[in-house]
């Protein structure tokens, strides 16, 4: 287990790095000189002079490898330099803010995603099982960006339930609060949608087999057998996806962000990449990427831990 | 009915509907077990046989319902009335079932300890404190034969063997000291040696605990064996009841003579083995006729005209026509065992003796070894050995012969299998096939070499593609091999060669019964007609009947097309049924080998012997309950092989050379020693059957 854990560990560590590299080689890619793309047509000398040694363009790429990955280790991302400000402050504040939507998105998902998939296995071909089926497919197939305008334009336009925009003031737990709800429900609904399709599913394969059934010639209620017997196998292939809703949750602020105005780094991004801020649209998606590789570290290990079969030592494997 | 019996099942009817189609499982059925009695039931796939133990056990799914009768259980009454709440009650501690596939039947993500605490959690007033049921737990496992059951509380199911987890599963069912403990095929996925510790180790409970049971199987041999009274189902009634003794020794209903003419046994060597013709009806309401007249040889017009009654037969009762006394014209002589052995031909087993037939394979000192820490960074004192499946295996396949390879689950005998057909190339060994080493071919070469070789694998339903049409999967080897038209045959030429319908072709494999998939595999193994088949369990899973027509089918290839087959089984009985030649494994070496005479007459290793030993024996009398058993426990971790002759644990024959010195296999035979080999000391001792077991 601990082998796994630092094997496992390094790989993302290693994955990060290479995510670093290719971030330095990608403005390389740009066609041209890269400062005049970024500051356009009109620019001095001195200006893209400036930039050029703020990105340390002049350098040799390994050398600039090398700079951003030491300058990202101290924590260190470069200086914003339309407002001269590091990019860490920039970020931190904005950050603070997407993180608590994702992660209210997140229990948002798993809370009604769960037990509607619970319900629907549980009354499989009746008509809540049709009706929690037609829901999904419904939210499926919408883009996001659609569900999150009729929710605005439901709860805070017509019928004024809600705060439309901004993200509220922290100090005010309850204002903050209601500001958060609707974008995070906005993300969270693809997910039920998501969940309810693939928790019912996991279920009834669940429901199947026959350990269950044992469960229930043993004498144990329908209850313990669904709770303690079947939910518990059923929720394992879950958790791997629940991994990944993070970086799927923390990418989906982007549009979100931009719908219901809130501070963020979405929000940030995208003015970032409206004004070819370069070192902050750098720094998102570094974050975006650790996010990603965060979550999927989560899941392998929460897989790992969750199923015993896979602690499988090699010397048993040969023979099964 | 009398009160004393444990179970008493009265005229149930047990009906399923789905989609707007009803279908009658089972048809007022009537069953009655004593105290400390072990009725079996046995009958083909769709019986019914599954239906009454989840009808007892108040299981039946949701479009599953009781549409008459009683099951009542004594002190609790009739079943079918409890409540939902006190029918929960009656499960687990009233009456347990021990299911097939333990590997399935427990919980993966749940060590044991904490499965058999929950079971006992259920069951408020039966359990104390926490500590008491740490108690009883242990102490039940203990009563199993877990060795070590403090540690194994611990475990998870997987990292059990497979004799293990089954015993874990009937801890489970004695935990409440139940009345009645059903087992449901509970042995039937076990080897031979593992089934007989099973079955012995549920006589031990029947005794200690006065349990009664009912026994769900569908081998005969092993109900005869091992029950009281067997009752014999098809489609849904019950057709004959009798003692365990008769049931072999004289069965009264046709069908169950047909059913036991299948049973492959050392006197139907060199025939075919008997198959029934067509399948069970599919009943929707009581019939008005004989349910097996359409299959039956001895059939009238009587059969088809009314359902016949139970009729007196010399151990119990039987539902034919032909057993009535008033219709002794019809009938003068009473249906027998031999009747469906009449179209037996000869199958050539055995009739050129195989030395003097052309070896097509070789196999030299093969080993195939698995994992192991290769790494120069891992400390040698941390390295874990190699596990070595097939450990220095020599063997020679001569064209047009069936080679048997017999051995427990873990023996080697599988990796064997792929080795031959290249699945796998051997750690260190050499393997020729029709004189070019098959380990050094070419890219072209091993296409050419796969077109001649073929292997028919285990499950057939996992091994056939399930959303490709069946005349797709069978025809599939012609474009993978790129074989011009002509020399094609067709689907239905394809199917037919293995008796199947040219109307299959455009079936899916869901739709198959088991035997019938499992001669789709074999249709396509055989379409470009190669020279060796390798088949793998060919007929676990399959009823005797299916069973016994696929080894019929392995037979005619080898006779009508000089195909060479290697059958890889753990059942002994059926490969002296149609093998020339057999080879015992264990632990990844063949410690046996000889014609199918040889090993019968004179065994030459007590592994042998013993599983000899374990095969149903016809003769009544010869019964599983008395025997002493010749090998005891489970095939060793395969990382610590033991010292010295690596079957020694388990013989009861060993003595202090056996614990030191690994044996080699010698040639009983001087000088020339090509047919029969052993790799015990006492070879010799063995074979003229004066040696003495040992007495430590």
């Amino acid at each position: 287990m601990i082998g796994y854990l630092v094997k496992r560990l390094s790989l993302a560590i290693l994955v990060l790095l290479l995510v670093m590299i290719l971030l330095v080689l990608l403005i390389q890619f740009i066609p041209g000189d890269p400062a005049r793309t970024i500051l356009g047509n009109h620019a001095t000398p001195e200006l893209m002079a400036q930039v050029r040694r703020n990105l340390g363009l002049d350098d040799s790429v390994p050398q600039q490898v090398l700079t951003f990955v030491g300058d990202a280790l101290r924590g260190d991302l470069g200086q914003d330099y339309i407002s001269g400000q590091p990019v860490t402050s920039e970020i931190g504040t904005a950050l603070a803010n997407t993180a608590l939507l994702s992660l209210a998105s997140i229990v948002l998902a798993l809370i009604v995603g769960i037990p509607m998939g619970l319900i629907a296995a549980v009354r499989k071909g009746g008509i809540i099982d049709r009706c929690i089926r037609a829901f999904s497919v419904l939210l499926l197939s919408m883009p996001p960006y659609v569900v999150a305008l009729l929710l605005l334009l439901w709860f805070a336009v017509d019928n004024h339930l809600l705060p439309a925009l901004g993200a509220g003031n922290l100090a005010d737990p309850g204002d903050y609060l209601a500001h958060l709800l609707l974008p995070a429900l906005a993300l969270a609904v693809f997910w039920w949608a998501y969940l309810a399709r693939l928790v019912r599913g996991s279920l009834l394969e669940v429901l199947g087999q026959p350990y269950v059934r044992t469960a229930r010639a043993y004498g144990l209620s329908k209850q313990t057998t669904l709770y303690r017997v079947a939910l518990k196998n059923a929720l394992v292939p879950i958790t791997a996806l629940t991994g990944l809703l993070l970086g799927y949750v923390l990418t989906g602020t982007v549009y979100t962000e931009v719908i219901f105005n809130r501070p963020g780094i979405g929000s940030l991004a995208v003015s970032a990449v409206g004004n070819r801020d370069w070192p902050i649209v750098r720094a998102i998606v570094l974050i975006y990427a650790a996010a990603f590789i965060l979550g999927n570290l989560l899941a392998d290990l929460a897989y790992q831990f969750l199923d015993p079969r896979l602690r499988l030592d090699n010397r048993t494997e040969a023979f099964l | 009915m009398t009160t004393e019996a444990t179970l008493s099942v009265q005229d149930l009817s047990v009906g399923y509907t789905s989609a707007g189609s009803h279908r009658l499982a089972l048809d007022r059925v009537n069953l009655e077990i004593g105290e400390q009695e072990i009725l079996g039931v046995v009958g083909e796939s769709g019986c019914g046989k599954s239906t009454l133990s989840t009808a007892i056990m108040g299981l039946l799914p949701p479009n599953g319902r009781i549409l008459g009768g009683r099951i009542e259980l004594r002190g609790r009454g009739d079943l079918t009335e409890l409540s939902d709440e006190a029918m929960r009650g009656v499960r687990g501690s009233e009456i347990a079932v021990i299911f097939q596939d333990p590997s399935t039947s427990l919980n993966p993500r749940m060590p044991v300890g904490a499965q058999l605490t929950q079971v006992l959690g259920a069951h408020p007033g039966k359990h104390g404190s926490a500590r008491d049921n740490r108690e009883q737990v242990i102490s039940g496992l203990t009563e199993v034969g877990i060795p070590n059951p403090q540690r194994a509380l611990g475990r998870y199911p997987h990292e059990l063997s497979g004799g293990m987890r089954q015993r874990v599963m009937i801890a489970m069912a004695l935990l409440l000291d139940p009345k009645l403990i059903i087992a449901d095929e509970a042995t039937s996925a076990l080897d031979l040696t593992l089934e007989a510790q099973i079955l012995e180790l549920l006589l031990r409970v029947r005794d200690n605990h006065g349990t009664s049971l009912l026994f769900i199987s569908h081998d005969l041999g092993v109900v005869s064996q091992f029950c009281d009274r067997v009752a014999v189902l098809y489609a849904g009634r019950v057709i004959e009841e009798t003692t365990a003794t008769a049931v072999l020794a004289q069965p009264a209903h046709p069908y169950t003579q047909a059913l036991n003419a299948a049973v492959p046994t050392p006197a139907t060597r060199g025939r075919r083995l008997a198959t029934v013709d067509g399948r069970m009806p599919d009943v929707e309401q009581p019939l008005a006729a004989c349910g097996f007249a359409p299959r039956c040889l001895h059939a009238t017009e009587l059969c088809t005209s009314a359902a016949p009654e139970l009729h007196p037969t010399d151990g119990g009762t039987a539902r034919c026509f032909a057993l009535a006394p008033e219709n002794a014209e019809i009938w003068p002589d009473p249906p027998s065992v031999e009747d469906w052995r009449t179209a037996d031909t000869d199958t050539g087993q055995g009739s050129e003796t195989p030395p003097e037939k052309a070896p097509l394979m070789l196999a030299e000192d093969v080993a195939v070894h698995f994992g192991g820490s290769r790494s120069r960074f891992v400390p040698a004192t941390r390295r874990r050995a190699p596990v070595r499946a097939v450990d220095g295996v020599s063997l020679t396949l001569r064209r047009g012969t069936v080679v048997g390879i017999v051995g427990e689950s873990g023996s080697g005998k599988t990796t064997l299998g792929e080795v031959f057909v290249k699945l796998l190339d051997p750690t260190h060994g050499a393997m020729t096939f029709d004189q070019t080493d098959t380990t050094r071919l070419s890219t072209a070469a091993t296409r050419r070499f796969r077109r001649r070789v073929q292997m028919i694998f285990q499950n057939p339903y996992s091994s056939l593609s399930p959303r490709v049409r069946i005349g797709e999967q069978v025809t599939e080897p012609y474009r993978i091999h790129r074989i011009e038209p002509e020399n094609r045959r067709t689907t239905a030429q394809l199917l037919a060669a293995v008796n199947l319908p040219a109307s299959l072709a455009r079936a899916y494999p869901a739709q198959l019964s088991g035997g019938q998939a499992r001669r789709v595999g074999i249709a396509r193994a055989l379409a470009c007609e190669p020279d060796l088949v390798v088949a793998d369990e060919p007929t676990s899973g399959l009823d005797q009947s299916a069973a016994a027509s696929t080894i019929n089918l392995l037979a005619d290839l080898r006779t009508n097309r000089g195909l060479t087959v290697v059958l890889i089984s753990h059942s002994l009985p059926q490969v002296i049924a149609v093998a020339d030649e057999i080879c015992v494994m264990y632990f990844g070496q063949i410690v046996e080998r000889g014609t199918v005479d040889d090993l019968i007459t004179r065994p030459a290793h007590p592994y042998t012997k013993a599983l000899l030993d374990l095969v149903p024996d016809p003769e009544p009398g010869a019964r599983l309950r008395r025997r002493r058993l010749l090998v005891a426990g489970e095939v060793p971790s395969p990382d610590a092989p033991p010292q010295g002759c690596r079957f020694h644990p388990r013989c009861s024959f060993a003595r202090d050379l056996c614990r030191t010195t690994a044996p080699v296999p010698t040639p009983l035979d001087e000088p020339n020693g090509a047919g029969h080999l052993s790799a015990c000391h006492f070879a010799h001792d063995m074979a003229a059957g004066t040696l003495e077991p040992a007495t430590n």
